[in-house]
């Protein structure tokens, strides 16, 4: 379970950087140590480089990928799959999709009050996530050091 | 009779057979439409063809009549019905009316081959009669000559005139050169007169915008205006006498081929009912897809459902704008979210002081406008939600539930509501069977009416709500004390925006989209919503009443309306096939 002692790391994937400083301000006083990206592909390296506890992210990023693109990267990255990411967004539409491909929560940014973030934030860190072993067979044979994946084709979002 | 016969002319008056076959064949021919429409025609020769057969049995052997009646109907391959049997067999002199009526409401196939047998049979009771072999030899021959173009009408023509004319050969006095001849400007002046009211018919139709074709029971096209053969890019060569729904083909808005049982077309054949559809576009000859509003209308003769007419519209342009307006409504609304959660974040934040300590009235500004912030929040949600509905992008999951259980639930919610303006929920229900239908929909629709019943409440009211069941149907009725709907208002009520005047005045907060959703979501299920206000005698009282069939409409096009999320996941069509392991932990 969650280790008092220790201090939790959030990633937070979001290009509106209005709310970037909010969420700063929220994390910090809250006692995370706060990890900022604005684009999908400063997320990845981050989120390579510091192993978050918990990945909040956006489905509209700026750069040339989004949310969707770097929720697969990072299921499908053996270092990273484990870290729960919880999709924060204002799209609604989009919840089925991102849950089918691993994210633990969705949550449209205008109907989520910041208690309910904080909570949700607070239960999924710590949380292990296990089930990455019992599917290999889409990462074929190279167990141990995966091929980087061709990033997908861009698609348009639905709104 | 044979000496009779043998003093006849060798040609004795074939022009006059002749001519009449001819205004047959060219009425035919100008007609280009089946035999349900040349009925009029048919019934004019017949009449003055049935008094020509009658007189002649009355010349022959008037006690023969009726036994030949008998033979001749017996022999018909096609059943007939005994009221028309009797009906024929009532009349003074036994008449073959009836019959051809019978037989103008079958298939042209069926026709045809039945007056085969019929002509067949006409011989051999000449034969009989007259003991004739040279005239049966020459009918014979006529008739073969004429068998290829032969075409119901025309055979009645035929096999009743020729003989007649021989006969009256014969007989002079009986049946004059004249009485033909007036039989046949009988028969000029009716096709005349069809050809008229054709012509006029066929210019009206081709002048108007719309798409009109008529297809037989048969699904065969009888009739396409110029319209209808622009718009599908198709000749009337392409159409006429081919059936519908080989030729043409409807898609969804998806551009998915739609089923033939799902077609208005077939639908209103099957059905007799009319039916319109707004959502579906033709396929054109050159594969472009044409959007079109179309209605499906059966039409009857001789109490028969003899086919369907189908009236269509192009709405490319109102599909388009319609789309654009919806497009903007749904992008203005993400806009507006944004920027509106960051707001509402910023307030909680700090309301909660993580931007430090706040003057105690600082409190109540902040929760002032926290309080607006939410609204905003959720008439943007309620707009998103109507573009969807428009789009027909509402997910509908029916599963099978007890409404007496969703009443229960959607009392609890509005409970809080009620207890602070004391009013009073009191539910009957009936027993309750299942039904499948959305049921967090139908808790939508219910928190709807029941919380606008509460809030238009006065103090200490009451508001019922009713369950009953009958066959089909579940109806709940939601009746309220309240201020009533003003009547010069009421017919807006579930239109898009609609505040009634004395409610503004009391809760000036109402978005006005609830009861377009309301009805949005029942009419989709098939079902109906309709009010009655006022209830009481002081002009006071509404009661809302929702009618859910037992067993609610799929809606058309479910694959198009199913998912909406499915739309985005055309880009993970990997794992589509391999779906992605569920990693979510167990346990949240």
């Amino acid at each position: 379970m969650i280790d008092t002692a220790q201090i939790h790391k959030i990633l937070l994937m979001e290009d509106d950087e209005q709310l970037q400083q909010s969420y700063h301000r929220l994390f910090t006083t809250e006692g995370y140590q706060i990890f900022q990206a604005f684009t999908g592909e400063q997320g990845l390296q981050i989120a390579k480089q510091e192993k978050p506890d918990i990945i909040l992210l956006d489905i509209m990023l700026k750069g040339g990928i989004n949310g969707f693109d770097v929720l697969e990267q990072l299921k499908k990255d053996r270092d990273l799959f484990n870290i729960p990411v919880l999709m924060l967004t204002n799209l609604d539409s989009e919840r089925k999709l991102a849950l089918s491909i691993g994210a633990v929560d969705y949550l449209v940014k205008a109907n989520t009050s910041i208690d309910i973030l904080l909570e949700k934030v607070k239960n999924y860190i710590g949380q292990s996530l296990t089930t990455f072993a019992e599917d290999t067979s889409q990462f074929g044979e190279t167990a141990a050091t995966p091929t980087p994946q061709p990033l997908p084709e861009k698609s348009p979002l639905t709104l | 009779m044979w000496s009779i016969f043998r003093r006849t002319p060798a040609k004795p008056s074939p022009t006059l057979a002749e001519e009449l076959l001819q205004t047959g064949a060219q009425t035919l021919s100008h007609s280009r439409v089946s035999t349900v429409m040349l009925s009029p025609l048919v019934n004019v020769l017949s009449r003055g063809l049935d008094s020509l057969i009658t007189k002649t049995y009355t010349f022959l052997d008037p006690s023969r009549a009726r036994e030949d009646l008998d033979t001749l109907v017996q022999r018909l391959p096609y059943q007939i019905a005994p009221e028309v049997y009797s009906q024929m067999a009532t009349e003074p002199t036994p008449t073959f009316q009836p019959l051809y009526e019978v037989l103008t409401t079958l298939s042209p196939e069926d026709a045809t081959s039945n007056f085969h047998y019929l002509y067949q049979h006409y011989l051999d009771l000449l034969n009989h009669h007259l003991e004739k072999p040279e005239l049966q030899a020459m009918l014979q021959k006529q008739y073969l000559e004429f068998k290829p173009t032969i075409k119901p009408e025309l055979l009645i023509a035929f096999l009743d005139i020729v003989p007649a004319g021989y006969l009256d050969q014969e007989r002079g006095s009986l049946m004059g050169r004249d009485e033909l001849l007036k039989v046949l400007d009988e028969l000029r002046s009716e096709k005349d007169k069809v050809e008229a009211a054709k012509i006029r018919d066929e210019a009206l139709l081709d002048s108007i915008g719309d798409g009109v074709v008529a297809v037989s029971s048969e699904q065969k096209v009888i009739f396409s205006n110029q319209s209808a053969r622009e718009m599908l890019g198709l000749t009337e060569a392409d159409l006429f006498e081919k059936k519908w729904f080989d030729i043409v083909h409807l898609v969804t808005e998806k551009g998915e081929p739609v089923a033939t049982e799902n077609r208005p077309m077939y639908q209103s054949l099957q059905t007799q009912k009319k039916i319109s559809v707004n959502n579906l576009s033709f396929l054109k000859a050159d594969n472009t897809a044409l959007p079109a509003s179309m209605t499906a209308t059966p039409f009857i003769l001789h109490d028969k459902p003899a086919g369907a007419i189908l009236v269509f519209r192009d709405v490319t342009r109102e599909r388009e704008i319609d789309h654009q307006k919806t497009e903007f409504i749904s992008v203005a609304s993400h806009q507006l979210r944004t920027p509106l959660g960051s707001m509402k974040w910023n307030l909680e934040m700090l309301g909660k002081g993580y931007y430090g300590a706040l003057p105690d009235d600082a409190q109540k500004i902040i929760a002032d406008a926290l309080s607006v912030n939410e609204r905003t929040i959720r008439l943007v949600n309620t707009l998103l939600n109507i573009s969807r509905i428009e789009e027909g992008r509402v997910p509908d999951h029916p599963v099978e539930t007890d409404i007496k259980e969703v009443i229960a639930a959607t009392l609890k919610e509005v409970e809080p509501l009620a207890q602070a303006k004391k009013v009073k929920l009191e539910c009957k229900a009936e027993k309750s069977p299942v039904i499948c239908i959305d049921a967090g929909r139908l808790r939508e629709v219910l928190e709807n009416i029941i919380s606008n019943a509460v809030k238009y409440s006065a103090q200490g009211g009451s508001v019922d709500i009713d369950l009953k069941f009958d066959a089909d149907s579940a109806t709940i009725q939601v009746a309220d004390q309240g201020m009533g709907i003003p009547e010069k208002e009421q017919f807006k009520v579930f239109s898009r925006f609609f505040r009634a005047e004395n409610a503004i005045s009391q809760e000036p907060n109402g978005s006005g989209f609830g009861l377009f959703v309301v009805k949005s979501y029942v009419e989709a299920w098939g079902g109906k919503v309709w009010f009655t206000s006022p209830t009481l005698p002081d002009n006071r009282g509404t009661s809302f009443y929702l009618q859910i069939p037992l067993v609610p409409l799929k809606i058309l096009n479910p694959a198009g309306l199913d998912q909406p999320e499915a739309e985005s996941g055309t880009r993970i069509g990997d794992s589509r096939s391999n779906p992605a392991p569920d990693l979510r932990p167990k346990t949240s």
